[in-house]
C-alpha cells in the first residue's frame, strides 16, 4: 500500500514560506498531478516526498510510515528529473543499472530489471550508448527507465518532458500514462502545463503560492473551479472573467446586460447584489441564431477586435461594451462585415465568484 | 576569395613569426643550461659565448700548458702556440714543431683554437658530488603526497561549496578567496613559527602537510563542479548515493579535467619549491632536489658545470612525464571552460 499522505506540511526557506499547510492524500496506484504557475512550490513538495528537501514542519507519510526523518535511499521512490540527470560518463545500462548496485542488487537480477525496463520504453537497441549520443526523447526514456528498474512504492517526476519538443511531448505524455496503466504503482507528476495536468492525471491538485487551491478529478476541476485562480488556470484559453453586478433577472457587466432568466439563483448562493465576478469559457460561446429564445441560454453582443485561426477552430477577442472576452468557436465562421457579434452561451456553463475572497459561489449539491 | 585567402596566409604566418620567437626566448636559458652543463670550468669562466661547448686546445711547452692559435703568417695558415703577450696587443707566437723560432704577431688578428668538446663527465660527477638519488626520491615523494592530499581536500572543500546548503556559505568562501591575496612571503615566517611549536621542524611532515590543501584548488573545483547538473548530484542521492559515494562514484569521474591541470600545475609546483623547503628541512636526508643543486652553488665558488648537469638531469622526469600527459593536458585546458 503506497498512498503517500501530506499532513500540514509547511516548507520554508530562510523566512520564505514556499509550501503553506499542504493536506492532501494520493491514493496507492493513483497517478495525481501538481500542477501550478512556476515559482509556486510543486517542486519543491515534490522534493520533500523524495527527501531532497527537509520537512520545515508537519508530516508526510508513504505507504504507514512516517518518512519525515527516513533517508532518501530508504524512502522507496524513484523520481525523474527534468534535465534527466543522466550520469554523462556512464553508458544507458550503468545509469538503469546504478541504483540497484549501490543496493547489492544481484548482478543478473539487475540484468533481467534492465532488460525489462528497456523493452518496456524501447530503448534496448541504446544500452551500450553514452548520454551524450541520445537524444532528448531518448534521454527521458532511460531517465524514465532508470526509475523503473527500481520498482519503486512511488514514482515522482518533476517536469519529465518540459525539455521535449512539442510533437515529442504528446507522445511522451501518452506514454508515461500507459506506463502507470502497466506498473499501477501510485505516480506524483509536476507541471506547470495545464494541458499535461488535465490529460495525465487521475487527479489533479492545483498549487498557487504554496497553498493548495483545489484538488479533484481534471473533469470536475475544469466544470466546478473552486476559485478565480483555478477558474483561469485551467482551460486555454483562460476562462473570461467579468465583474458584475446582480439584479433581478439580469447580470449587469458595464454597460452590459445579459438576461439570466432566474436561473443563476438557483445554481449561485447570491445574497448581496455586488461585488462578483461572472466566468464564461471561451469554449462555451456559440455563435447565435436569430430567432432564437432559448430561456436557458443567454446573448452578448460585441465588436470583434481581433481573430486568431488554428485551422480546426477559431479563437475571435471582442469588446463588449469595454469589457474585453475571448470566444472560441468553430473553424467555418462567418464574422459580419461590420464586425458586430453577438454570442450565445447556456446558462448552466456559467460561473460566479464572489470578489473580495475570489471563492466559487455555487450552491453546494 | 583570393585576397582572403592571402589575408589568412599573412595573419597565420605573422602568428607563427610570433610564436616562434617566443619559443626561442623560452627555450634558450633551457638550452644555455644543457650547454653548459656540458662544457668544462675554463670555458664557462671564459668571455666567449659559444652554444656548442669548446675548448681551447693546448700543448705542453716547457713544462706549461700553453693555448694554441690558428695563426696567418706569410699567407699560410699555421697553428702556433702563443707565448706571451706583448704591449699595444701584439704578442708572440712560437710553433711547436719548432719552438726556437718565434713570431710577434696582433694577438686580435688570431683565432685560438677551439675543438667541440662535450664535458659528459659533468654528469656522473654531479651525480656523485651529493646524495641525488635520495633527493629524487625525496622530491618525488613530497609532490606525489602533497599533490595527492591537495586534489583530494580541494576538491571535497569545492563539493560542499557547490552542491550543500550550510550557514555563511558564501561568507566563509569569500574569507577563502580573500587567504590569496597575502603574498607567500608574508606567510613564511608564522608557517615557519606554527610547524615549530608542532615539532614538525626538519620533518617530511613540514614538507608536505602545509601543501595538502589550496584555496586556489578549491577556488578552480568548485567553478568547475558548478558547471555540472545539480540534479545530478539529486538523482545519485535518490539513486542511493552517500555524498562520499557521489564524491567518487560520480563528480570525480566527471571531473577528470580539472583533476588533471591541477594535478599537474601542483605537482610542478612542488617539484621546484625551493625557499620552504630550505627553512624547514636540514638534515641531508629530507632534502629536496632544487635545495641540493643549490649546494652547487657556495662561498668557494661554483661548480657550474655540475650545476647545470644536475639542473638537467633533476628537470628531465618532468619531461618524459610533459610528453606523456600533454595531449590529455592541452585537452582538459581546453576542456575546463567548456560546459560539458
Ligand atoms: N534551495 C532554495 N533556496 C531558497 N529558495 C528556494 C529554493 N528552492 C526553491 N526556492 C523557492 O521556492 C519557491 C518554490 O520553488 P519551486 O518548488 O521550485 O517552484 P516550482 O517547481 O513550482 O516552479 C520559489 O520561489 C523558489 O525561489
Ligand atoms: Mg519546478
Amino acid at each position: 500500500m503506497a498512498h503517500v499522505v501530506f499532513k500540514n506540511v509547511f516548507k520554508y526557506f530562510d523566512n520564505n514560506m514556499v509550501v503553506n499547510n499542504f493536506n492532501f492524500e494520493v491514493k496507492d496506484k493513483e497517478f495525481v498531478v501538481i500542477v501550478g504557475p512556476s515559482g509556486c512550490g510543486k517542486s519543491t513538495t515534490l522534493r520533500m516526498v523524495a527527501g531532497l528537501e527537509s520537512i520545515s514542519d508537519g508530516e508526510i507519510r508513504i505507504g504507514d510510515r512516517v518518512i519525515n526523518d527516513v533517508s532518501p535511499k530508504d524512502r522507496d521512490i524513484a523520481m525523474v528529473f527534468q534535465n534527466y540527470a543522466l550520469y554523462p560518463h556512464m553508458d544507458v545500462y550503468k545509469n538503469m543499472a546504478f541504483g540497484l548496485k549501490l543496493r547489492n542488487v544481484p548482478a543478473d537480477e539487475i540484468a533481467r530489471r534492465v532488460q525489462r525496463a528497456a523493452e518496456i520504453l524501447g530503448i534496448e537497441e541504446l544500452l551500450q550508448r553514452k548520454p551524450k549520443q541520445l537524444s532528448g526523447g531518448q534521454r527521458q526514456r532511460v531517465a524514465v527507465g532508470r526509475a523503473i528498474v527500481r520498482e519503486p512504492a512511488v514514482f515522482l517526476f518533476d517536469e519529465p518532458l518540459s525539455n521535449l519538443d512539442a510533437k515529442l511531448r504528446v507522445q511522451m505524455r501518452a506514454e508515461i500514462k500507459k506506463l502507470h496503466e502497466r506498473l499501477r504503482t501510485t505516480m506524483m507528476y509536476v507541471t506547470h502545463d495545464q494541458v499535461e495536468a488535465m490529460t495525465m492525471g487521475d487527479r489533479i491538485v492545483i498549487l498557487k503560492d504554496g497553498v493548495l487551491q483545489q484538488a479533484g478529478a481534471p473533469l470536475d476541476v475544469y466544470r466546478y473551479p473552486e476559485n478565480i485562480f483555478v477558474a483561469g488556470f485551467i482551460g486555454s484559453p483562460s476562462m473570461n472573467l467579468l465583474p458584475v453586478t446582480v439584479s433581478e433577472n439580469m447580470v449587469l457587466c458595464g454597460s452590459s446586460r445579459i438576461s439570466v432568466q432566474g436561473v443563476i439563483e438557483r445554481i449561485f448562493d447570491l445574497s448581496t447584489t455586488s461585488g462578483y465576478r461572472l466566468g464564461i469559457r471561451p469554449e462555451d460561446f456559440v455563435i447565435s441564431k436569430s430567432g432564437n429564445a432559448d430561456p436557458d441560454t443567454a446573448e452578448i453582443r460585441g465588436i470583434v477586435e481581433l481573430i486568431e485561426t488554428t485551422g480546426s477552430e477559431t479563437l475571435i477577442h471582442f469588446n463588449s461594451n469595454g469589457i474585453y472576452l475571448v470566444a472560441k468557436l468553430g473553424s467555418d465562421l462567418e464574422i459580419p462585415s461590420d464586425n458586430n457579434i453577438s454570442l450565445n452561451f447556456p446558462l448552466k456553463k456559467i460561473h460566479m465568484f464572489d470578489d473580495s475572497t475570489e471563492k466559487s459561489v455555487r450552491r453546494k449539491l | 576569395m583570393a585576397s582572403l585567402k592571402w589575408e589568412n596566409r599573412i595573419s597565420k604566418t605573422i602568428i607563427h613569426v610570433m610564436l616562434i620567437f617566443g619559443s626561442i626566448i623560452m627555450l634558450f636559458p633551457f638550452l644555455w643550461m644543457i650547454s653548459t652543463s656540458l662544457k668544462g670550468n675554463e670555458s664557462i669562466l671564459s668571455d666567449s659565448i659559444e652554444m656548442i661547448p669548446r675548448d681551447q686546445k693546448t700543448t705542453l711547452i716547457d713544462g706549461v700548458e700553453r693555448p694554441l692559435y690558428e695563426v696567418s703568417f706569410n699567407n699560410e695558415q699555421k697553428e702556433m702556440v702563443l707565448l706571451r703577450s706583448l704591449n699595444e696587443g701584439m704578442a708572440e707566437f712560437i710553433d711547436p714543431a719548432n719552438p726556437d723560432e718565434s713570431v710577434v704577431l696582433p694577438l686580435t688578428k688570431q683565432k685560438p683554437v677551439r675543438p667541440m668538446s662535450f664535458h659528459w663527465q659533468n654528469y656522473p660527477d654531479a651525480w656523485n658530488a651529493q646524495p641525488f638519488g635520495r633527493y629524487f626520491l625525496n622530491t618525488i615523494f613530497v609532490a606525489s603526497v602533497s599533490v595527492l592530499c591537495q586534489l583530494f581536500f580541494s576538491s571535497l572543500a569545492a563539493y560542499a561549496f557547490a552542491f550543500f546548503r550550510f550557514p555563511f556559505k558564501n561568507a566563509i568562501f569569500i574569507f577563502l578567496l580573500g587567504t590569496m591575496m597575502l603574498p607567500q612571503q608574508a606567510l613564511l615566517v608564522p608557517n615557519y613559527v606554527i610547524l615549530a611549536k608542532l615539532h614538525w621542524l626538519d620533518t617530511y611532515l613540514a614538507l608536505i602537510v602545509p601543501f595538502t590543501a589550496s584555496v586556489y584548488s578549491v577556488f578552480f573545483f568548485r567553478q568547475f563542479f558548478l558547471t555540472l547538473p545539480r540534479d545530478l548530484h539529486d538523482a545519485a542521492t535518490v539513486d542511493g548515493c552517500s555524498h562520499m559515494g557521489f564524491y567518487f562514484r560520480v563528480l570525480v569521474p566527471l571531473s577528470l579535467p580539472p583533476f588533471l591541470t591541477l594535478g599537474i600545475f601542483s605537482f610542478l609546483g612542488s617539484w621546484n619549491a625551493f625557499i620552504w623547503p630550505l627553512i624547514v628541512t636540514n638534515s641531508t636526508h629530507l632534502r629536496v632536489l632544487q635545495v641540493g643543486l643549490a649546494y652547487f652553488l657556495s662561498d668557494a665558488g661554483t661548480e657550474w658545470g655540475l650545476l647545470m648537469a644536475a639542473s638537467t638531469f633533476s628537470i628531465v622526469p618532468l619531461v618524459i612525464g610533459y610528453f606523456f600527459v600533454q595531449k590529455r593536458f592541452v585537452q582538459s585546458q581546453a576542456m575546463t571552460g567548456l560546459k560539458e
